[in-house]
């Protein structure tokens, strides 16, 4: 059996990542945008996996601990907020959330 | 890999400041469910709530603070838990600015909270105080993991923060925008981190004096050569701290979230995140990359310049003061980044002075500014500062004067800051840098003057200062009650009276104040007779009943004051002496 080269872990990472930008920059809807960032943290945590066990270092799996309790605080945060929003104004568009500018 | 779990007790000492903090937040969420309801008032709004709540995480920072001198005497600076915060001078003199500006931001909260009828009070300081700990931690942190952790902390914190006014459309927006951008930042800076541990193999910092905990610094400094890994780590990383700082072009967020969220957090957040930021892109990037600060040094100059510039460009064309104060706090950031740039010891002591004569000027002009702003966001334009000074002369006196400490005029503190700023810039051999601050802090002077200039020179609209200054005295005429109009007159009538009301006029007692509302009354009442909600809704922005809290505003403006004067002309050298010993050991 062949091992996968690390390069190709980090090529997939930068795939996510990429395609998380991505859906940030382009969706409108918060919760899309909202997936989409935890799509990047996600190709975060993949990287810090694979540099862990390429490094055989314990740091980078400590940090995915990390990322992983954040990313689930932020999802109850973000949520919140989204909901909160939702009842005054039945739209959650961030098109339309334009009563701050200039 | 086998590891074992070794905490000393001198760990925990080295992190006091935050254990209290900690300590008392979860304190006055225990609190906030023990207080006893008084008569038929719910209990989230009896008195006990605005006084004991506030009283009671003020002491928390005030025991932060206590901690935080005592590490300063006998603390040993040493990092703590195995290289993984630091408890050195310079995290200590960070935390000094933080806490103060926590501090402030609590003695403004009982007014406002109180004007806006905003109840649910153990959240409210509970998360200040959480907030006040994730910055500390940002600043304190000696590894990417702590780093990460006290960004998170902070940010959480704060979202809900900004979007605590539920009712008002702009709170909710701040909140969510805030949410939305900065965790997008928090994806490209933690996709950084974890680039830079491929370059390096490891998430610690790494001490300059010593090699008890190798991290990236000496593994920098054993390859000086830089890989693509760590280049395209390094410019992430920047992009993440850029927009954490608000720099230009990453600021589009700041104006937006400062304007949403309520004042007194406004008035926290502008300070403490930018203070903890800026320490710890200072320590990422002047301290452990320095030996590949030819890759990034181009590239945080260029964000220097343009944050200066284009922060001072953008905050002459604001028409609302908490806007304008959000893209003045954009260029101060410009400022501030002109000591990373520099670096050494000078640069990184420059940064820590300025951070804390900012944390009273910035704090103190938002604040001033939660005592006008209504529940509906509006009170912060510079139509409704026109005529200020005649209307509540001491907070336009008190506006003013922060204005002017951050235009930079001498007495204040932000002259001195500047200056050794300045200085740091010139002797760092970056005379350009120094120009370019110089003249754009010119550029600055002339929107600061012009908003001093609306407050004292220009007379309010007539049309718009009467339905301004009668609305309060009308919605209580309307209602009919002789009994609601007594006990509005007390309130005018007081010493403190001309804050306990949005907009009190000139009104010399209470009686005259009635006496006005029901001479305007026809004529207003005609203009405002589409709108059958609108004395309702101004009725509900007298607040809820009982003592206002005014006083705590004015002691809030007091302490920024007496600090930001005190840091401008009896203090600087002292702190400037202790900023470069801190600066070292950063």
């Amino acid at each position: 059996m062949t091992t996968i080269p690390v390069s190709w872990y980090l090529i997939v990472s930068a795939l996510l990542f990429t395609i998380g930008t991505i859906g940030v920059l382009v969706r409108r809807n918060p919760l899309i945008i909202f997936m989409s960032i935890e799509l990047m943290l996600n190709a975060v945590n993949l990287a810090f996996v694979t540099l862990s066990s390429y490094l055989d270092s314990a740091d980078g799996q400590v940090f995915v601990f990390l990322v992983l309790t954040v990313a689930a605080a932020e999802v109850v945060v973000g949520l919140a907020i989204i909901v909160s929003i939702f009842r005054t104004r039945r739209n959650i568009d961030v098109d339309e959330m334009n009563l701050l500018r200039g | 890999m086998s590891f074992t779990y070794i905490a000393s007790a001198a760990d925990w000492a080295r992190i006091a400041p935050e254990l209290v903090l900690a300590g008392v937040a979860l304190l006055v969420l225990l609190v906030d469910l023990l207080l006893p309801q008084t008569g038929s008032v719910p209990r989230e709004r009896g008195a006990a709530n605005f006084f004991v709540l506030p009283f009671l995480a003020l002491l928390g920072v005030l025991g932060a603070l206590a901690a935080t001198i005592v590490l300063f005497v006998v603390g040993d600076g040493q990092r703590a838990f195995f290289g993984l915060v630091g408890s050195d001078w310079g995290s200590l003199y960070a935390y000094l600015a933080i806490l103060s500006a926590a501090g402030l931001g609590i003695i403004f909260s009982p007014a406002y909270l109180k004007r806006l009828k905003l109840v649910h009070q153990g959240e409210y300081y509970a998360l200040f105080l959480t907030a006040a700990l994730g910055m500390m931690l940002l600043a304190a942190a000696t590894s990417f993991m702590t780093l990460f952790l006290g960004l998170e902390t902070l940010s959480l914190a704060l979202y809900i923060l900004c979007g605590f006014v539920t009712r008002r459309q702009g709170s909710q927006e701040a909140g969510m925008k805030y949410f939305l951008l900065s965790s997008f930042a928090s994806a490209f800076l933690l996709y950084g981190v974890a680039l830079i541990y491929g370059a390096t193999g490891t998430t610690r910092f790494g001490a300059r004096e010593t090699n008890a905990f190798p991290g990236v610094l000496q593994f920098l400094q054993a390859h000086p050569q830089s890989t693509a890994l760590l280049l395209i780590g390094i410019g992430l990383l920047t992009v993440g701290f850029a927009f954490k700082v608000s720099a230009i072009p990453f600021q589009m967020w700041t104006p937006d979230v400062y304007e949403g969220a309520p004042a007194p957090v406004t008035a926290f957040m502008s300070v403490g995140t930018k203070a903890a930021a800026l320490v710890a892109f200072a320590r990422v990037f002047v301290v452990v990359l320095a030996p590949v600060a030819a890759d990034w040094q181009a590239v945080v100059w260029a964000l220097a310049v343009l944050t200066m510039v284009g922060g001072n460009l953008l905050a002459l064309v604001q028409r609302n003061a908490k806007r304008l104060l959000a893209y003045s706090s954009v260029a101060h950031a410009g400022y501030l980044l002109i000591g990373v740039v520099v670096g050494g010891a000078t640069g990184l002591a420059a940064i820590l002075f300025y951070l804390l004569c900012y944390a009273f000027l910035n704090a103190g002009a938002f604040g001033a500014l939660s005592a006008l702003e209504r529940l509906d966001n509006s009170g912060c334009d510079r139509e409704d500062l026109r005529g200020l000074w005649f209307r509540r002369p001491w907070l336009a006196g008190f506006l003013a004067f922060f204005l002017l400490g951050l235009a930079g005029f001498p007495p204040m503190a932000g002259f001195a800051a500047k200056y050794y700023l300045f200085f740091a810039a010139l002797q760092g051999g970056h005379p350009e840098l120094l120009l370019i601050g110089v003249l754009t802090s010119v550029l600055g002077m002339y929107y600061y003057l012009r908003l001093i200039a609306a407050m004292f020179m220009e007379p309010a609209r007539e049309a718009q200062a009467e339905s301004l200054e009668v609305t309060p005295a009308l919605a209580v005429a309307s209602a009919g009650t002789a009994g609601a109009g007594a006990s509005v007159a007390p309130r005018v009538s007081g010493p403190l009276g001309r804050a306990a009301s949005t907009r009190s006029g000139g009104a010399g007692s209470g009686v005259a104040g009635a006496a006005v509302a029901v001479k305007a009354a026809p004529q207003t009442a005609t203009r405002r007779a589409p709108a059958p909600a609108t004395g309702e809704q101004l009725a509900e922005e007298e607040g809820l009943p009982g003592h206002s809290f005014a006083w705590t505003t004015w002691l809030g403006l007091g302490l920024a004051a007496l600090g930001a004067l005190a840091l401008g002309t009896v203090l600087p050298f002292w702190l400037v002496d202790l900023a470069l010993k801190a600066a070292a050991m950063l």
